[in-house]
Parts: structure tokens; sequence; C-alpha cells
């Protein structure tokens, strides 16, 4: 296993290369840029030169290409060009724990309502529980989240006044952006949870322990589940990857302090180092999840021999 | 692990177990949920029944600095126009009246003025402010090496421009302390908006102690200093800033709240919900909801910002070269049926350039706006008249037309609207083409377009602040328009002190920029707010920044 680790490792690393390369290049090739002029800021040519002076906009690209991989070797993501007191990294360092936190309770939300609606389902196949199911996860699916928060916003927060609006203040403050994220990811387990443990029920093994005599819990729990998760777990790395690096629609809707907002505005505002400091980290992030999924794999189910 | 998973799963099944039983299990904590949650919604708007004073108003993010020599930002204005004072500030009649200086002498060539910094004046840590911290202040917005943004605004001191150019040195520059209380400054014309001027928050002064070598200066309350009315007390970043009365503010006796929260709101719908629920005492971020909701009630405010809305005719290119085309575009479009179905609001219209809230020169009581009266009139028969003598009737023979708008909603709406009225008054078929702002301005930049959405808040008032745009220097990124007579008036205006001259001047100019009509403008700005029953003494000054300095809770 140390061997395929190290492997994955270096294919994350020439991922990586690759990804900021890329970006860095589409990002210049974008019309407009940090400082470009806008309603508010008529600013003479001359002061504007004297700025992307300063912040090394005038060199030629492939300069700044190195400069910033140069940068990056040492950690170091530079300044944003937005919010210019403020570094990539401390946004990353102030804004991923928030984004995280609300993020991994989503999930930890979708999980324990997802996998039970989706047993449920398959073993009440065809009956008004698997209907019922079935119903909350299409609607889960089919729902963009964008339209939920806001429905959300305005039943619980300005019809009812039971919740609060905006900000992570307290407890109560977590119920929305947390239902909204998880809403479409418990659909999703649902469904397949669902249809893997109908398909797990299946199985020859199953039959034997049901007439072995095993209780229909114990068949489930200790049988069943455990290839039936399988599916869940490979959906769990790009889901944890996409809810703890934050949604800008959630963050921006709910005024979460995380850096899902900061990535996206981040390019209409053109600010090149915060686009490339959070493509990196999102790019790691997604690379590292995907490895421990890999990883999860083999010791969930010893079948699987990842060095093969 | 294989052990951690397993109960894991055990876990998932008993929620199924618990989440199959009768609904009025589910139903009782939810019950309880609505005693419980509606404590923190409703306990978090202005106490205003209890002792501390306390307002709190959004923002949709945080500032884009905190530093008053690099700002060129509306938002951040905001912020630090509750922080910082300079020699003058905005009076709640919207008219500059002296904040940290005593005295103030101009001299006969209105070039040379010499300021006496009130010996009371204080930094939030209780040091004197002196003339020093105005000089190295000034020179710092100047400085090539910090290259602020700002350095635009001081460009009226004597050398400003040539210094940040790298063609002076900073011992050229007009500013000078003579003493720690009196501050000398040269400008390199007469400026009769001088002292407008300075209630920017690019003269306001920071401190060398604390700035130099110091890049973080602004991002700890301690290294923050500051000599407004209130002090920045917390930063939670992209949350909240707390900020508090100032003690040390020279008018502190005078301001009464005893916290200013500004919280951070993106979404105006959420803005809305927060407001309405009570959580926010003071909303600016309208949207048409808000706007339908609040518009007839005593909690909406409108004040007028000296600012337009307006289109660039691209003039070096056909049609637009013709000023009989541009005003035959101009001239047939129902510019109330805009505000009124577009906006769904009560914005004024516009038939000239300087918009409402500047004062006129000569009587400032009166505004300018109606001194002068409307330069031009919706006429669609005179519109195709135009059209048909630039040779081409019912738009017969017209080049494609584009049109080019930005991605926001209310700029598609009016795009659209123009659109159908030139088809239906003018015959002209045009096309819309949207952009993202940054690509929009790059091809404004770049010329490539023939009619352009645009819009401009002037700084200061004087309808210098707004014509001056349209200067041949000015207007080569804009309209690419030139006229030597209206240049040579805006020229003059900067150099004599007269202002019934000065006024004249300007009525001559802009009635040039409306017959040549190398822009045609639609609304004039204002601004709105939302502001609960309880909370008093709110002031939007003409660009549109709000002040708490005079806000009470009652």
């Amino acid at each position: 296993m140390g061997r395929y680790i190290i492997k994955r490792i270096i294919a994350g690393l020439i991922t990586m290369f690759v990804l900021t390369t890329v970006t860095f290049f589409l990002m210049h090739a974008i019309p407009g840029g940090p400082f470009s002029p806008a309603e508010e800021r008529k600013v003479p040519k001359a002061v504007m030169e004297k700025v992307q002076e300063k912040y090394g906009l005038n060199d030629p690209v492939h300069i700044q290409y190195v400069n910033y991989l140069k940068n990056l070797a040492q950690g170091d993501f530079g300044i944003s060009f937005k919010q210019t007191s403020v570094t990539v990294n401390e946004l990353i360092e102030q804004g991923f724990p928030v984004s995280a936190k609300v993020g991994l309770i989503a999930i930890i939300v979708a999980l324990l309502v997802g996998i039970p609606l989706g047993i449920t389902s398959a073993i009440k196949r065809g009956k008004w529980a698997d209907w019922l199911s079935m119903i909350i996860a299409t609607v889960g699916i089919s729902i963009p989240n964008f339209v939920l928060s806001v429905l959300l916003l305005f039943l619980f927060a300005v019809v009812l006044k039971i919740l609060p609006t905006f900000g992570l203040t307290s407890w109560q403050h977590y119920i929305l952006p947390v239902t909204c994220l998880a809403f479409s990811p418990i659909a999703y387990i649902a469904r397949l949870m669902r249809s893997s443990m109908l398909e797990v029920m299946r199985y020859d093994y199953i039959r034997t322990a049901r007439a072995k005599g095993v209780h229909e819990l114990q068949v489930i729990c200790k049988h069943a589940l455990k290839n039936a998760i399988i599916p869940i777990v490979t959906y769990l790395g790009p889901l944890v990857a996409i809810l703890l690096t934050g949604s800008f629609v959630i963050e921006r809707i709910f005024s979460i302090p995380g850096i899902g907002r900061d990535f996206v505005s981040s390019i209409s505002d053109r600010d090149y180092s915060v686009i490339l400091g959070m493509t990196v980290f999102f790019g790691a992030f997604i690379v590292i999840c995907n490895i421990i999924v890999d990883i999860l794999y083999a010791v969930i189910d010893r079948r699987i021999k990842i060095d093969e | 692990m294989k052990k951690l998973v397993g109960l894991f799963f055990k876990l998932s099944l008993v929620a199924v177990v618990v989440a199959g039983c009768s609904s009025s299990n589910t139903a009782a904590p939810s019950t309880d949920n609505n005693t419980n949650t509606q404590a923190p919604a409703t306990q978090q708007p202005a106490e205003s029944t209890g002792k501390e004073k306390k307002i709190i108003y959004a923002l949709p993010s945080e500032p884009e600095t905190l530093d008053p020599t690099l700002n060129v930002y509306s938002r951040s204005s905001i912020v630090m126009q509750n922080l910082f004072r300079g020699l003058y500030k905005i009076s709640q009649d919207g008219l500059p009246v002296p904040s940290l200086a005593s005295e103030t002498k101009l001299d006969e060539t209105g070039t040379k003025y010499t300021f006496k910094i009130n010996p009371n004046a204080k930094w939030s840590d209780g040091k004197p402010v002196t003339a020093h911290d105005f000089e190295y202040s000034w020179k710092r917005v100047l400085n090539p090496d910090v290259a602020s943004e700002a350095a635009f605004d001081l460009f009226y001191l004597k050398n400003g421009q040539a210094y940040n150019e790298g063609k002076a040195t900073a011992d050229q520059v007009g500013v000078k302390a003579v003493d720690d209380q009196t501050l000398e400054v040269e400008l390199e014309n007469p400026t009769t908006y001088f002292l407008n001027l300075l209630c920017a928050t690019s003269y306001y002064p920071v401190r060398k102690d604390v700035v130099d070598g110091n890049d973080g200066w602004t991002k700890t309350p301690e290294t923050y200093l500051v000599t407004g009315p209130f002090t920045l007390s917390e930063i939670h970043p992209k949350q909240k800033y707390v900020l508090k009365k100032n003690p040390n503010y020279l008018d502190a006796d005078k301001v009464q709240l005893d916290t200013l929260e500004i919280v951070f709101i993106e979404a105006a719908e959420a803005e809305l919900a927060a407001y309405t629920n009570g959580e926010i005492d003071v909303s600016d971020n309208i949207n048409n909801e808000s706007l339908q909701k609040y518009l007839n009630t005593p909690e909406f405010f409108a004040e007028p910002r000296i600012g337009t809305y307006y289109f660039d005719y691209n003039t070096s290119v056909k049609p637009f070269d013709d000023p009989r085309v541009r005003k035959a575009f101009a001239i047939s479009i129902n510019r109330e049926a805009i505000v009124k179905n577009v906006l769904q609001s009560n914005e004024k219209i516009a038939f000239g350039f300087v918009p409402y809230g500047m004062p006129d020169l000569v009587d400032p009581t009166k505004e300018y706006r109606d001194v002068v009266g409307d330069l031009f009139k919706e006429d669609v028969a005179e519109a195709k008249r135009l059209l048909a003598e630039a040779g081409y009737p019912d738009g017969k023979g017209l080049p494609e037309i584009e049109f080019m708008t930005m991605s926001g909603n209310t700029d598609k709406d009016i795009a659209q609207a123009l659109h159908s009225m030139w088809k239906e008054n003018l015959g002209v078929e045009v096309t819309i083409n949207i952009l993202e702002s940054k690509i929009y301005w790059d091809e404004m930049r770049m010329g490539n377009f023939m009619i352009a959405r645009d819009g401009w808040t002037g700084d200061y008032l004087d309808p210098m602040t707004n014509l001056t745009l349209f200067e041949t220097v000015n207007a080569k990124d804009g309209p690419r328009w030139s006229n030597a007579e209206y240049d040579a008036l805006l020229k003059e205006n900067r150099e004599i002190q007269d202002q019934t001259k000065r006024a004249a001047n300007y009525a001559k100019a802009e009635q040039i920029l409306m017959d040549e009509m190398p822009v045609f403008p639609l609304y004039f700005y204002q601004d709105t707010y939302l502001a609960k029953p309880h909370v008093k003494g709110v002031m939007k000054n003409y660009i549109g920044h709000t002040y708490f300095e005079y806000a009470t809770v009652e």
C-alpha cells in the first residue's frame, strides 16, 4: 500500500502542476485585470500603471508565472489584489475552517439521513416508505440549492421568524445552510444506497445468512451493509471535497464567511492570486480526498487490493 | 476501523427507527425550536431597550481596504467615514465644515491655504493630531512607491502629480507642516471646492509610527489608530466589524451611539430578510423586492447622489460621429417610462448631465439643476427629422447598431426597453451585447462599442466633478469626443474664483455637451436605504456614504 500511496502522491503533484499552469495562463488570457477601470474607478492611466508595476503585473506573463511558482514552492500564495492588505494564505486560513465546519456537518447529516432513507426504501421496496423516500430523493436532486436556500430563508426567517438569516454565531445559524447543503447529497445517497442494497440483498450469502436464522437486523447490519456501502464511499470522496471547500451560493445567501464565495468572486474580480491560490488549494484537497477514498476501499472491503 | 464503520451503520439504522416513529415526536422538538430559536433572532436587533445605544448596519462585503491613503472604493469609504476625520467633514446639512481644523486662511491668489489644527484633536490612543500627520499622509498618497490609486485625488496639490510621476521630489509637494499646529497647503490652481475635497478619505491622516514598515497596521484594532467618531474595536473577517464610540474624538460629546456593528451580507434578498426579521437596523442594499415592500413606509429614505446613469456613444465610429444621429437616439426614448416601469423606482429623470444634489454655485440653497434647467427634451418627431437629415430616413441606411451593456438585471432590462423604444420610434434595430463587467470596461477602453452603458458619481460639490469626464484628456477612454470650447470653459473654471462666472461657464459647457451629445443621460442616481423607526439621524452624504456620527436610537 505504501508504494501505491507514493505513486498516487506523485501523480497528484503532477496534476497540481498542470492545474496551476493551465489556470495561470487561462486566467491571464481572459480580458480585464484586477485593476481594470470600473464605474467607480476612473483612475488615470499613469496612476494605474504605477499600481500594476507595484504588483508585478507589468512583467511579461512568463516572468509572472516563474515568480508565482517560486513563491508557491515556499507556500506563499501572494496577496489578494482586491483586498491588498490580506494574503491569500490568510483568506484560506480564515475561510477554510468555516466552510469545512459547515460542510462537515452537512456531510454527517447527509449520511445520517441518506443511508437510513436508502435502506428503508430498499427493505420496504414497493411500499409507501419506499415511495416516500424516493419522492424525497427526487425532489432533493431536482431543486437547485439556490432556490431551496431562498425559499427556506423566507419561510423560516421572514415568515415564521424562528431562525436567523445570516452569519454563524449560534447553533441556530447552522440549521438553514446545513439543510440546504445536505439536501441534494441526502437524495443522492438515498438513491445510491437503495439500488446498492437491493443488489446486495439478492446475493447468495445473504440468503444463506437468513437460512441460518440470523436476525434480519443483523443480516442488514452485519452482512449486507458492508458491501452495499461501497458506492457511497466512492461518492463520499468528491462530496467531501465539494462540501468542505464551501458553496458559493449557500455562503452568499447565508453570509457565511467561508472560502466558497471568495473563489467565485475572485474570478469576476480577476483577483489573480486568489484564483490561483484557491485553485491550488481545492485541487490539492480533491487529490487528497481521492487518495483517502481509495485507501478506505481496502479497509472496508478486503477483496479490493489497491496495490494491484 | 471496521468496527467504527460498523458502529456508524448501526447508528444509521437507529436513526431509521427514530425517523420511523410517529410524527408527533418530530413535531414536538420543532415546537420547542420555535421558542428556542426565536430568542436569538429577535435578541440581535438594536438594543433600543437596553442602556447601550447600538445600531447594526449591513454592507455587502468587507471593505477593500481600511487604509484611507490607499482608498478609491465606495464601500471602504463608508466604513472609514465613520472611523476617520480630516481637516473638514460633511455636516448634517451636507456642506463641508471644519473638523480637525480650527482655523482656515486662504490667500488672495486662492492657491495657498493655511490650516491651524485644533489643539484638542487627538488620535484614538490619546496622542495629539499634528500638522505633521497630514503632511506625512498626503505625501504617502502621492508617493510613487506606495502606488496608491487615490493619488489622483491629490493632484490638486502643487507638484502632486509631478511627484507621483517621479518628476519632482516629496519636498516640492505643496503641503508642509510649519509646526505641530500649522499646515500650509499650496495648490496648482485656485480650487474653490478644495475644502470639499478635504472631506474625502484620501485627505484623512494616518500616523507614521504605526504605518511605516507595517503593512498589516489595518488588521488589528491595536495598531488601527483613527481620528473619527468611532474606533475599530473588533474585526471578524468577512462577518462583521464592531465599532465603538471614540472617547478621544474631537466632537465625542455629540456622538450618541455607543456601538456601530457593521455586518457583511452579500445577497440583497438575504439583507431584506435580515432587515425584515429585525436582525439589522439599517439596510441600503435595496433590491426591487425591498423597494416594493418598503417604498411607501416611513422606514424608506431616499437621498440624491451626485451621479448620473448615462450612455456613451462612440463618436469615432459611424453613424455616431454625427451629432444629429446621437441626438435622435437620445430624444426618441421615454425616460419616465423606463424609471417607472423598468426600475419601478422614483429616481429623477435626466435632461442634463449635472445631477441633483449639486448646489448652485451662486446661491447654494438652490439646486444647480433647477437653476440651469433642462437642456433638451424628448421629441420623437424631432428625432425622426434629425435622423432623416443625417441621411437615415426611418433608420434606413444605418449600419448595424450594437448596444453594449453589463450583465446586471437592471442594465439588461433597461437595454431591452431602449431596444423597443428605438425600434418603435425610429425604426432602428439595435443588437444588445451583454458583457461581464471586466470585459465590458476593457471593450470600452479599446473603443469596441457603438453605444455603451455608463455611470458616474462625483466626488465633491462642484459641477467639475461630473463635467470633467468629457474633457478631451478624459473622454478618450469613453465617448472619444473632443470640443475645444468645452475644454477651455472647464480650464478657465479651474483658474478663477468668481463663482458667478464659474456658474455661467458650467452652464455653457453643459449646454455644449447636451447639444453635441457624446453621451446621453437617463436618470440621476439616488441613494435609498431602510432604517427601523427607532433609528434616527442616519445620514447619507452626496456620494452615498452612510454616516452614523449624528445617529441615535430611541
